[in-house]
């Protein structure tokens, strides 16, 4: 019973999220920021779980509405939820849209990889070293890789940091913001996804490096994803434009491939995103419609994995945990918005060159809400509690490096005397209601 | 020197801004069935069809072709369409190619007499999900720059 007041509350406030009123509540910049990162429902989700009123002093028993264990049971439907977000990254990878971008984006990707894999990945390596005490690299090497991997990128959503006066160069800033954290989702889930098996446990259950079997499995994924693919679009082409047939051929789609790469202990959205590329890069009949129906659901699935995450996650970090969220939330702010300007004004080579000091370059300091994403399928993978702390630490850097720029920026204006773009209401229309 | 738009006369009979307006003429003395076919031909409607199956543009265009109905096509973006896009969370590369998201609002002035064939069109050859959303708008006063085809 548990179990299925589980799913139905989170269900049901993922469905409740795409209503008329949340809607309305993104014209504001702050809201946008809340929901678009999933805050608001990862604190909805803390509130449900069991962690949060202990933090407050009151017991775990009379509070509990949603049990992780519980939850946990449904791990088959949750992989379910991962293979859509994945088979969703996958879409956008259109290879009309891909030539489309410019060789400044790619260069700006290539550097922040760079960038995020050095200096995540050091922080991260000698963080968790220090957090856990442990000896070696390959026990920690899922939680180095995750913390890694999903340093790549930036969120896309740019709403919130946009000036009411943008110029053509701004605009075309925020085209490279967006695209460019776009891609480095899409970085950060093929990291995780080839990196995450190439530490496995031994006969004796210790963890060992084992290269070849990663490879071996990456191989395989590849495989069953173009199988997918090509099965998904005979399917597609079946289904027509009944939305309800579609909706049977996605489910399909994405439970198999899942549940395949779950089987081989994959995280399901690597696997499922391959399954996207390839199956909308394939010619044939259109999926135009598909592609839509697919995206329309991306904010409630968004939200249903913050609910998730909030139940999930274990505040118990200790001052380890934690200052290891805020110093990955610190390189965050300091580095990436500088090195990201630099960067950018660097491949750019169109004139007027772009601007050197405009608030978009803070939304690099956002972390991609594919993270999340990640450190959820993580926790759903291997359910411990170093995956629940992980996922702790990732959404307490997470919501620092969210707040932090917006508040920097609302500061900032208010010193220039910009009133138009520190309006945190938004612009309601004229005779609009508000 | 451009016409002031105050003095520009309606199509439906050039000296008379009153026949132009009056709709309740129609009312108060029913016309017989050829009055009415002669009146449609001359009376002028808008038609707006928002065309958000991109696949369905390149029939609905040569439709309009053979229907000898001219138009205007603007891209455009619907509400939902927009909030989504503004806000994109796990994927917003194709968001941002218009021609990818987007749909299409199709702006036609045309004899009233003519809408029949179109709407014909629509109910007939297009499926459910193919159809545009499409309506008229009464025109009352109408002016171009250019003859009208």
């Amino acid at each position: 019973m548990d179990i299925f007041l589980a799913i139905l509350i989170v269900i049901g406030l993922g469905l409740l999220s795409s209503g008329r009123v949340t809607y309305r509540l993104r014209r504001s910049r702050l809201m946008v920021v809340l929901l678009s990162g999933g805050w608001l429902a990862i604190f909805v989700g803390m509130l449900l779980g069991p962690n949060f009123f202990p933090l407050i002093g009151v017991t775990e028993a009379e509070t509990t509405l949603v049990s992780p264990r519980a939850l946990l049971e449904s791990t088959p439907l949750l992989m379910m939820g991962l293979g859509w977000i994945g088979v969703m990254v996958g879409l956008q990878l259109r290879w009309e849209v891909v030539r489309s971008l410019s060789a400044g984006i790619w260069k700006v990707l290539l550097a922040d990889a760079s960038l995020s894999i050095l200096l995540f990945g050091g922080i991260a390596l000698v963080g968790i070293h220090l957090w856990t005490d442990a000896d070696a690299l390959a026990p920690i090497w899922p939680g180095v890789l995750l913390l890694t991997a999903g340093s790549i990128g930036w969120s896309m959503e740019t709403r919130s940091l946009r000036m009411a006066n943008a110029t053509e160069t701004d605009a075309r800033l925020d085209t490279l913001i967006r695209a460019t954290g776009a891609l480095g989702g899409v970085l950060a889930v093929t990291v995780l996804g080839l990196g995450y098996k190439i530490v496995t446990r031994d006969a004796d259950g210790a963890f060992v490096f084992d290269l070849t079997g990663a490879i071996g499995r990456a191989a395989l994924i590849g495989v069953l994803a173009v199988l997918v693919a090509l099965l998904g679009r005979f399917a597609i082409g079946l289904a027509g434009k009944d939305r309800g047939h579609q909706l049977v051929v996605f489910l399909g789609i994405v439970v198999f491939v899942a549940g395949i790469a779950t089987q081989l202990d994959l995280p399901p959205v690597f696997a499922a995103m391959l399954t996207g590329v390839i199956l909308v890069n394939l010619k044939g009949n259109s999926i135009e419609g598909f592609e839509k129906f697919i995206v329309k659901a991306e904010f409630t699935v968004a939200t249903m994995f913050a609910l998730l995450a909030g139940i999930l996650l274990d505040p118990r970090i200790g001052l380890p945990g934690l200052a290891l969220a805020l110093v990955m939330a610190l390189a965050r702010i300091l580095v990436k918005p500088a090195f990201t300007r630099w960067a950018a004004r660097r491949s750019d080579e169109q004139e007027p060159r772009l601007p050197d000091d405009s608030p978009l370059y803070l939304g690099a300091a956002r972390q991609h809400p594919i993270f999340l994403a990640l450190a959820v399928s993580v926790v759903l993978l291997e359910p411990s509690a170093y995956n629940a702390r992980l996922l702790t630490i990732v959404i307490l850097s997470g919501l620092l490096c969210e707040l932090l720029p917006i508040f920097a920026r609302r500061a900032g204006s208010r010193a220039l005397g910009d009133e138009n773009s520190t309006d945190p209401r938004g612009a309601p229309t004229q005779g609009a209601p508000a | 020197m451009a016409e002031d738009p105050k003095t520009a006369t309606s199509p439906q009979d050039p000296g008379s801004q009153e026949e132009a307006t009056s709709s309740e003429r129609s009312e108060s003395h029913a016309p017989s069935a050829e009055a009415k076919g002669a009146d449609d031909s001359m009376r002028l409607v808008l038609l707006v069809m928002i065309v958000a199956n991109q696949g369905m543009l390149d029939d609905l265009v040569t439709a309009m072709l053979d229907l000898g109905i001219q138009g205007t096509i603007i891209e455009s973006k619907g509400l939902m369409s927009l909030l989504r896009d503004e806000m994109p969370i796990f994927s917003g590369l194709a968001a941002m190619i218009p021609q990818r998201t987007g749909s299409r609002v199709v702006l036609s002035v045309t004899a009233a007499g003519e809408i029949d064939q179109v709407f014909s069109f629509l109910q007939n050859e297009l499926t459910d999900d193919e159809r545009p959303m499409a309506f008229t708008v009464p025109i009352d006063r109408f002016m171009s720059g250019s003859k009208k085809s």
